[in-house]
């Protein structure tokens, strides 16, 4: 019993600790690597810290931040989280922000972030590198990169099953593939969602939408539960096609998965990987250096690259493997309409009543 | 009891506070007021010095909207002053202002305001206005706000005459925060003071009134206030008050789902129950040989980093998994119930397993003695002596694998296809349509089974005794099988066993090839990479549930000597209140919390400490369910007679209650530690920069397709627990006295 009380005074010593907040935590000693070149602009004295959420993959994000703070001497404490729960997380502490910046996710979930007031405009010098087709008019994001959306085969079991590599949106309504197609629930991911809102562009009207979503839905196995999942079931095998996003096949197809990418012929949607600056952010100052770096520092974007995204500012650079957007065809998409609550729930809601309930 | 002399003693004491609270808080409250009016007196001069050079109307238009820059949520207004009139006419600014200024401008109030400015004197109003800013919203205000107005003069550049005026509004709302936190501090004082006073006063045993008015007052802060602020969300859209998402949570769409998850919380349940009695029976009262190595490996699957069983049975079962096709080429999906309820099933029997073994070790063999030697066979005593006697620890089992099994989010998200539960469809409203409302709506649903199957429990134990330990500890057990009987039990466990430690080996060996799946080549690189990366993380975690542990321990115990052995008003609604948060998606929880403790008075978000009072919370129903099970089988004369003998409540706590629930106290604290390292879908919400967590690094990597990088952190996880339960054995030193031994007869 003693033992166990003496054990008890020791973890009430820690409590203390527990409640340094990120911004009291003594700076973790920097890994300064030698070879950084003194940056040209920026100004000198500046350090401190920035709170940022993240919707990048975690070791882009890890990498990316560490070079921001080698560079400038900002720490960057981030948390990684997807879209969807970064929006959700933001809303939650509206009332007292824990962090400055998002970098990174969907630009339908700034959009919402947007809509509900969450994050604030800025106008960054660096923006007018980034065409306008890619930022909000009201400068309340900013887009960083586009990924299309495509049809990812596993060819080991595409060649088991006799199935030939889809090349079309038409493609995937064919009854050989019954079953073998998955997808994630528009419910539940922005990248499906997408789906929906280029099948209406391409298809013209919202009841076309739904017949089309109908007949693919008889050759879909399962909806996932997030939007990356079902290319991960591609690559281990688990379903012979997905419709994913192109960079998150293409890093699949890196790590040495027998795997081909096919675009749809018809043309495709795609996603505009954004950054916002949220609403009542405590260091709004480094989050605004940060944003501007993320815009202009050419590490910033070769390690971007190295993800096989493709940036949409000018004269960015671009990673051999990835596919850029101009290689493919893809539909005239209006973001503002796609991100509006009202069209977003009307659409979500008919695909739910009269695809997703009847499972 | 409740003496005259008392009541009146009483209502003094609390009468002297409550008029020396009240005092102490209105001198606060004023000083603070003139401060923050200097302050805004001083922000507006600030303003007023950034005023153009050049005196038109376009430059004014365009100065008097920075105000907002400069006061957070403050509206400007520029008055120019009529020579002709000699009054001021509005120019340029918010149309907030201007509406307000119309409504009022003939109040004495207002005349002061411009006379006073007249005479280059600024002035406050006193009273505050409400003004509608919706009419030209921001951020910081966007509805019709109580508001303070101050004017203005701007002075001519010889410093002699008003040219004009500036009317300012500050809305309350950022000038009255502190005050609104002075306020909160007062009351949590007078409730206090007054809870003690009422419990020195009224009882005889002051101690445990202290002891469960803390419990009351955890209990409500950190139970029923966030759940409060999560159901009030649930009541509100677009805000203002609104049935609308109760009506959509109540739909076809959603109770069909609700359905899914009762039918699958039942399925897991019995299954589980029935596994963990096959465990528990085989392990405390058989003469089963391999005692201690089957006892480890029954409760393994408790110590499942979330994700990581789904993706090792996808891997080995699935579609294209190892054995289902490469080895057995079947072709049947694993997706759906029956997956997931052999999933649940394998990740959730270990609490059935610990709940009812616990229960089965107390149980005193001398009534079973003398059922056989009353000559019933072997199969009338277990069926008339020994089921009976378990059955709380049997039905608190099921309860809490049910619960499990309807909060359950990880396995869902990955095994379910198109089988649909309320958890993941919570998580969808939540994360895919940003709809929190909705989210906490359909957790609350989740709620109603929970709670009906739990009275139901409390209600039907309550009316039996199942006292067994009654302070003559006999020493021996007796064996209740006959050999077949004890192999087949063997048998079968062992089976399951194999089972289980099959899906573990694939997360070790995925430590040592280059990626699951894909490239089955072997390597070591994976433990370099996942260490530097996952150090911080495997620290901050271990910190967190190792601060977690033990006090989830003593308050669960506490928590069920109290509920168990003492009588006080509200035990009932105390008892539901603290089995609550164990019924609720965790995506509810994270929510919830970051909704109540935001805010002052109660800042926790970012700090280590909301994960641990998360954990805490979060945990305390399994402890307490297990204390209470426990000590339902202790004659409480034991304990009694210590109080007789002059031992007060923490003494009898100390000595004889926790000494006697030692298995029960382990096993809750096993739990906590292990659920605290395993935790994923509140702590998603609850994680900052600088506190994270292993199992989001662990999605993380699997997110990404790192199975490799996955796994190390896992195996990592894994031995960290089963290092620190071996731990918790030594530290909680073992009782001799109620041990026992097993002898065949």
């Amino acid at each position: 019993m003693k033992r166990l009380l003496a054990i008890l005074m020791v973890m009430l010593l820690l409590v203390p600790a527990l409640f340094a907040q990120g911004s009291s935590e003594p700076t973790v000693a920097a890994p300064a690597p030698a070879a950084a070149p003194a940056p040209v602009a920026a100004p000198a004295a500046s350090s401190g810290s920035v709170n940022a959420y993240t919707t990048l993959e975690e070791p882009l994000a890890a990498k990316l931040f560490q070079l921001f703070e080698a560079e400038t001497g900002i720490k960057v404490n981030f948390v990684r989280l997807s879209g969807g729960e970064a929006v959700a997380r933001l809303e939650a502490e509206a009332s007292n922000p824990q962090a400055s910046i998002w970098v990174g996710g969907v630009g339908l979930d700034h959009i919402t972030a947007k809509s509900k007031n969450l994050t604030t405009p800025y106008i960054s010098r660096y923006a007018t590198k980034t065409p306008t087709a890619f930022r909000d008019p009201d400068n309340y994001y900013i887009g960083l990169y586009v990924g299309p959306l495509t049809f990812v085969t596993n060819t080991e079991r595409a060649k088991e099953l006799g199935l030939e590599v889809p090349h079309s949106w038409a493609d995937l309504l064919k009854p050989q593939y019954k079953g073998y197609i998955r997808m994630a629930n528009p419910n539940a991911s922005g990248t499906s969602y997408n789906v929906l809102t280029t099948i209406l562009d391409i298809y013209g009207t919202e009841d076309k939408m739904i017949e089309y979503m109908k007949a693919l839905d008889k050759n879909i196995d399962q909806y996932a539960k997030s939007g990356s999942a079902p290319g991960k079931s591609v690559a281990t095998g688990e379903i012979p096609i997905a419709i994913g996003y192109a960079h998150d096949q293409v890093k699949l197809k890196a790590a040495g998965s027998p795997i081909v990418i096919t675009a749809p012929s018809e043309g495709t949607g795609y996603e505009l990987a954004s950054m916002s600056l949220v609403a009542g952010g405590k260091d709004s100052v480094n989050a605004k250096k940060l944003y501007d770096w993320v815009l202009s520092s050419p590490k910033a974007q070769t390690t971007f690259t190295e993800w096989y995204v493709v940036l949409v500012a000018d004269g960015a650079a671009k990673h051999p493997d990835a596919l850029a957007i101009s290689d493919i065809k893809t539909v005239v998409q209006d973001m503002a309409w796609d991100g509006n609550t009202v069209n977003k729930t009307r659409l979500l809601d008919r695909w739910t009543n009269e695809i997703g309930n009847k499972r | 009891m409740f003496t005259k002399k008392r009541i009146i003693q009483f209502c003094f004491a609390a009468l002297l506070f409550l008029s020396l609270d009240l005092w102490m808080f209105n001198t606060l409250s004023a000083n603070f007021r003139t401060y923050e009016e200097l302050r805004n007196f001083n922000e507006i001069a600030l303003f007023a010095q950034t005023a153009p050079e050049e005196e038109t109307a376009q430059a004014y238009e365009q100065w008097i909207p920075t105000v907002k820059s400069i006061i957070a949520g403050a509206r400007a207004y520029y008055f120019t002053f009529d020579e002709s009139q000699g009054l001021f006419v509005p120019s340029s600014g918010s149309e907030t202002n201007l509406k307000l200024w119309n409504e009022n401008k003939n109040s004495p109030e207002f005349k002061k305001a411009m006379e006073s400015v007249y005479y280059l004197e600024p002035m406050k109003l006193s009273g505050s206005y409400k003004a509608d800013f919706s009419l030209d919203p921001d951020i910081h205000s966007n509805e019709a706000i109580a508001s303070q107005a101050y004017f203005v003069p701007v002075i001519d550049a010889n410093g002699y005459q008003a040219n004009g005026a500036i009317m300012i509004l500050v809305p309350n709302s950022t000038a009255t925060g502190y005050v609104n936190l002075l306020r909160t501090l007062f009351i949590a004082a007078a409730v206090i003071f007054l809870g003690i006073m009422l419990v020195i006063s009224f009882t005889r045993d002051p101690m445990t009134g202290f002891m469960v008015l803390t419990l009351f007052g955890i209990v409500l802060v950190f139970i029923a206030y966030p759940l409060l602020e999560a159901i009030r969300l649930s009541f509100i859209k677009d805000g203002v008050f609104s049935l609308q998402t109760w009506k959509e949570t109540l739909s076809p769409t959603y109770l069909v789902a609700l359905w899914g998850s009762l039918r699958l919380g039942v399925l897991t349940a019995t299954i589980s129950t029935i596994v963990g009695f096959m465990f528990a029976f085989l392990i405390e009262r058989t003469s089963f040989k391999h005692k201690r190595v089957m006892s480890i490996l029954a409760t393994m699957p408790v110590i499942s980093p979330p994700f990581s069983l789904s993706l090792s049975i996808i891997l080995l079962f699935g579609n294209n998994g190892l054995i289902s096709k490469q080895l057995l080429h079947l072709n049947t999906s694993i997706y759906g119930l029956a997956g997931l309820t052999l999933v649940e099933v394998i990740g959730m029997f270990p609490i059935a397993f610990m709940t009812i073994s616990g229960v089965l070790r107390q149980i005193d063999s001398t009534v079973e003695d003398a059922s056989l030697d009353l000559s019933a066979t072997r199969w009338q005593t277990f069926k008339a002596i020994t089921l009976p006697l378990s059955a709380p620890g049997i039905v608190s089992a099921w309860l809490l694998v049910f619960t499990n099994s309807l909060a359950d989010f990880a396995n869902p998200l990955l095994l379910s296809g198109d089988y649909r539960v309320l958890s993941t469809e919570a998580y969808m409203l939540v994360t895919g349509r940003s709809n929190l409302g909705a989210g906490s709506a359909l957790s609350f649903l989740l709620l109603m089974p929970t709670l009906t199957a739990f009275l139901i429990q409390r209600q039907w134990v309550a009316k039996k005794s199942y006292v067994t330990v009654t302070g003559k500890p006999s020493t021996n057990l007796t064996e209740l099988t006959s050999k077949p009987v004890r192999l087949t039990l063997e048998t079968i466990s062992w089976a399951f066993i194999g089972f289980i430690v099959a899906l573990y080996l694939t997360i070790v060996a995925g430590c040592f090839v280059v990626n699951w799946g894909i490239d089955y080549s072997f390597t070591l690189a994976n433990w370099g990479e996942a260490l530097s990366r996952g150090w911080t993380s495997i620290r901050d975690t271990v910190t967190l549930a190792a601060i977690a542990t033990p006090t989830a321990g003593l308050l669960a115990m506490l928590t069920a000597m109290l509920i168990v052995r003492k009588k006080f008003p509200g035990k009932r609604i105390l008892e539901t209140l603290i089995m609550t948060p164990y019924a609720i998606p965790g995506t509810l929880i994270g929510i919830s919390y970051i909704l109540a403790f935001n805010k002052p008075p109660l800042l926790l978000v970012g700090t280590g400490a909301i994960i641990v009072i998360n954990y805490v919370i979060r945990e305390l129903p399994v402890g307490v369910e297990n204390g209470i099970t426990a000590l339902h089988q202790i004659d409480p004369a034991i304990e009694e007679s210590a109080a007789d003998l002059g031992a007060d409540v923490p003494t009898v706590f100390r000595t004889i209650v926790l000494p006697l629930v030692r298995p029960a106290f382990l096993s809750s604290m096993s739990y906590t530690f292990v659920r605290s390292m395993t935790a994923v879908s509140a702590i998603i919400f609850l994680i900052s920069a600088r506190w994270n967590h292993l199992t989001v690094l662990i999605f993380n990597f699997s997110e990404n397709l790192r199975f490799g990088l996955a796994s190390v952190l896992s195996t990592i996880l894994i031995f960290i627990v089963l290092f620190v339960w071996a731990l918790m054995q030594v530290l909680v030193k073992d009782d001799k006295l109620t041990q026992k031994t097993i002898s065949t007869r």
